[in-house]
């Protein structure tokens, strides 16, 4: 009797756990609004520009062991706050964006995050909006105006331009952080034309992107735009603002880490 | 907390029905037919259908799983799985009646929100399928009724890929409960009763 009720005990422990469906599509509620909870912690930081660094991490889909190894070596850099340029998960499932949502609550520094093509299956709009928030947002550090702009054309709507442009033309110093790099924008060629417009703006800086997998260095009217590679074997990159805010750029494996060009 | 208080009422529900399919567990020498209910598992928060056990103990299973709104999240969630279990080891005396058995299982969603081939734009495989998955489940079964553990085939792909360690199984296992009933039914008692029905008669 006694090892029926031990039993029957400890199965109900136990199918309280993990997730009775793989389409299971509840958001948790330890992982709501994240990108406001993370944009208050990290404030405004200095009125006028002051030099700083930042990360950035792409393409943890699949590869959340990586992702999570790739923290702590992220964080012995001590950056002002990490970026996730998108595809998050890859099958848009509630369990990948949990593991991601969790792992960018244990970073020492505020970490923000851009929607990839991966994170707009099936429920993964809705999932990405209650759990992290809108994808267009933006937000000013040390006198840099930050936009992360969803341009995942096919999977979650054609671009908001117009929001890009509203911003560029609002502030001096803008930095956009997108998942797909102009000229990569899948199944709409016209959007990535007009991505590539904005950098004929003095007020463009540069943009910073992932989705290929490898890192890459190219300028567009002489701006860098820099793809970070899959975080896979603890690959992430650093921006360097200079005093003459200029961008120096370093890409990173473990602990090496080279400066690009 | 709303997901895992309304699983425990699954469970909840379902066991006012553990007595019966333990007795009915105690005589599981009744018949190769059974009705399968449980929740989790990969299975849904609510799966019930029909099994067929055969003489070496192996196990055929196709269930209907319903994950309503109100827990699955946005939407409800219908599945169809189908589940072959081999028996590994068994201990069939009595009160200490256990059995592990070990398969796999097909899992099955096709909704407007899921897909079996890419969107057009995309090459094929750009985008794996999530209209349906592989998993494989060790079952640990006393009495008829039963613990379950289910890891999807994309999950185990997420353990390979990554550093030793650094996923759990924790991580990526979805556990269930449930029970077999063990029912006095046969193929020919349905076409009998289909006979009974003929309008035209003897």
């Amino acid at each position: 009797m006694i090892n029926k009720i031990l039993f029957l005990a400890t199965g109900l422990m136990m199918a309280a756990c993990g997730d009775p469906s793989p389409w299971s599509n509840y958001s948790s509620p330890r992982y709501k609004d994240l990108t406001a909870k993370h944009l208050q912690w990290l404030g405004q930081g200095s009125t006028e520009f002051t030099p700083f660094h930042f990360a950035l991490i792409a393409d943890p889909q699949v590869m959340i062991g990586h992702l999570r190894e790739a923290r702590s070596r992220v964080d012995r850099q001590d950056p002002a706050f990490t970026f996730i340029l998108g595809d998050l998960t890859d099958r848009s499932l509630r369990k990948e964006f949990e593991w991601v949502a969790a792992e960018v609550e244990k970073f020492n520094r505020p970490v923000l995050t851009t929607p990839g093509n991966h994170d707009g299956l099936i429920y993964g709009k809705r999932l990405y909006r209650d759990m992290f928030g809108d994808p267009n947002y933006a937000f000013t550090y040390n006198g840099i105006r930050f936009v992360s702009f969803n341009n995942n054309a096919y999977e979650w709507g054609y671009p908001d331009f117009g929001f890009v442009e509203a911003e560029v033309e609002a502030h001096d110093n803008v930095v956009i952080l997108a998942h797909q790099a102009p000229g990569r924008i899948s199944a709409y060629p016209e959007a990535n034309d007009r991505f590539r417009a904005f950098y004929e703006s003095d007020h463009v800086l540069g943009s910073f992107h992932g989705h290929t997998h490898q890192f890459y260095y190219d300028e567009i009217a002489g701006k860098p735009v820099f793809i970070t590679a899959r975080v896979e074997h603890s690959r992430y990159s650093l921006v360097r603002f200079t005093e003459e805010m200029k961008l120096v750029i370093e890409s990173c494996e473990k602990s090496a880490c080279t400066t690009l060009p | 907390m709303r997901k895992v208080g309304l699983h425990n009422l699954a469970l909840i529900l379902l066991l006012p029905q553990l007595p019966q399919a333990a007795l009915a567990g105690e005589e599981s020498g009744a018949g190769p037919w059974f009705i399968n209910v449980q929740t989790g598992a990969n299975q849904g928060i609510l799966a019930a259908g029909p099994g067929y056990r055969s003489e070496w103990g192996m196990e055929l299973s196709v269930t209907w799983g319903y994950s309503p709104k109100l827990v699955a999240g946005y939407h409800d969630v219908t599945q169809l799985n189908t589940r072959l279990n081999f028996p590994i080891w068994k201990n069939r005396e009595g009160a200490d009646n256990y059995e592990i058995l070990a398969g796999p299982s097909l899992l099955i969603n096709a909704s407007d929100d899921t897909f079996f081939k890419p969107p057009r734009p995309y090459p094929n495989k750009y985008y794996p399928p999530n209209a349906w998955f592989t998993s494989l489940s060790l079952t640990v079964r006393h009495l008829g009724f039963f613990l379950e553990v289910s890891l999807l085939d994309y999950y185990m792909e997420v353990l390979a890929r990554n550093p030793a360690g650094s996923v759990s199984l924790r991580d990526v296992g979805s556990l269930g409960l449930g029970f077999i009933y063990p029912v006095d039914w046969q193929p020919a008692d349905l076409l009998g009763l289909w006979r009974d029905e003929d309008p035209t008669g003897p």
